[in-house]
């Protein structure tokens, strides 16, 4: 009279089993395919979500910030969010980074600001490119170093205030820097960078791409720690 | 309350008396809490070990390194709810274990409902709580819904604190069945 519920019983926990290994499976599957969304409300397209890989990687131009030796043995491409308090906790190890392999990396920053959490963040990456319009690289990073500093994260910056102080502190006309605030000429520009990471299969920041010399690329999720990118540098150097 | 509680230290004093328990509910929780951290960059370590010419010891350190995430690329919530879904999905599965091959015992449905919305919520929150959880904004994405993670007061570390909360029912779940007494029923 046991039998059927007893069968049902003992099946339960394979099935409990199986449920939970289908779960992780799901979630290694989503967390590795390369075509996901930080934003929906980002324009995109269908294509973009199913072959977002590491190789759709915008080629570096001109247009871009380069950090350290521009012909260095190996490049990293960080597409970052000035209100992602890991980015900012991120800058410091980058900062490291070029600092203490001198000419054999080279640091390019892209813009991925995520606009469903920080809404602060596109309007502070065109802030950025106001500053390298008006005071070249130098400018461009000069900012960013002092917009990591300023600011507390988390869509809590003044940026009416911290904007021009910034600009001021680094030497800017302030009123070029406000005119080109609201100009709105380098919303493409940011768009298309926001495009790329996520073509590239960012779905978070820091998002970072490690290139050797050779040319291929390694993804990087996540503020990892100064070890962690220490070693990935050390592994690319090693090929030639 | 204090019911619970006794339930519980009374079935960890009967699980946990053996060794062989204790190793397993430390492996899960080990596995576990190296899944949620590695999981960002599952790719990186695939492509490290499938197309790079890089010695196996830069790979393995590599590997290594990137458990120290824990401190820099999770915030004080994530960080300590990854490791108490962890420490409890370990603690939970060698109880399961020690209940059905010790006792025999049938599980209810509420005891692997929840169990499993636990682990199944705890890998929703795993990731970036305040940039854009990967996995979570992914999930979301699919349905369109990603900007519901502004919404959320913890932009969507709710799911791993509902994750410990589930996992806790669970806990106390399955300790009352331990602690029950073994009789025959009519």
């Amino acid at each position: 009279m046991d039998e059927p519920s007893k069968t049902t019983n003992n099946l339960s926990i394979p099935v409990a089993i199986v449920i939970a290994g289908a779960l992780i499976a799901g979630a290694v599957y989503m967390g590795t395919s390369r075509g996901g969304t930080a934003d929906s409300q980002q324009p995109q397209t269908a294509e973009q979500q199913q072959t977002g890989n590491l190789e759709q990687m915008a080629a570096i131009t001109s247009e871009d910030h380069i950090r350290g030796n521009p012909n260095a043995e190996v490049t990293i491409v960080e597409y970052s969010d000035y209100e992602c308090p890991f980015c900012k906790s991120f800058h410091p190890t980058m900062q490291r980074i070029v600092d203490e392999y001198g000419d054999k990396v080279a640091w390019v920053y892209r813009h991925f600001p995520l606009d469903s959490i920080h809404s602060k963040a596109r309007s502070e990456a065109v802030a950025a490119e106001c500053a390298a319009e008006l005071g070249g690289n130098d400018a461009f990073w000069k900012f960013t170093d002092r917009f990591f500093e300023l600011t507390p994260s988390n869509n809590q910056t003044d940026t009416a205030t911290v904007l021009p102080q910034i600009a001021r502190d680094i030497g800017l006309n302030e009123s070029a820097f406000a005119s080109c605030l609201t100009s709105g000429k380098y919303d493409d520009h940011v768009q298309a960078n926001l495009d790329n990471a996520i073509a590239t299969g960012g779905n978070g920041t820091p998002w970072s791409i490690v290139i050797t010399a050779s040319g291929k690329k390694y993804p990087l999720s996540g503020a990892q720690p100064y070890a962690t990118v220490k070693q990935l540098i050390d592994l690319a150097l090693q090929e030639k | 309350m204090s019911i619970h509680l006794h339930n519980i230290k009374q079935a960890f004093t009967e699980v946990f008396a053996r060794t062989s328990y204790i190793a397993l509910a430390s492996t899960l929780a080990l596995i576990a809490f190296v899944f949620a951290v590695w999981l960002p960059n599952v790719g990186l370590i695939t492509d490290i070990f499938t197309t790079s010419s890089a010695p196996l010891t830069a790979k393995l350190k590599l590997t290594l390194s990137l458990l120290g995430g824990i401190g820099t690329n999770f915030s004080t919530l994530s960080a300590g709810y990854t490791i108490a879904t962890a420490v409890l999905f370990g603690i939970i599965i060698a109880m399961v274990v020690y209940l059905v091959r010790k006792r025999r015992a049938q599980l209810g449905g509420s005891v692997i409902g929840t169990g499993l919305g636990g682990i199944g919520s705890g890998i929703l929150g795993i990731g970036c709580a305040a940039c854009g959880s990967f996995l979570l904004m992914t999930t979301l994405a699919s349905f369109g819904a990603a900007g519901a993670i502004a919404l959320l007061p913890l932009k969507g570390g709710e799911f791993g604190v509902v994750s410990v909360v589930l996992l806790v029912v669970s806990l106390t779940l399955i300790s009352k069945k331990i602690t029950e007494p073994l009789i025959c029923e009519s």
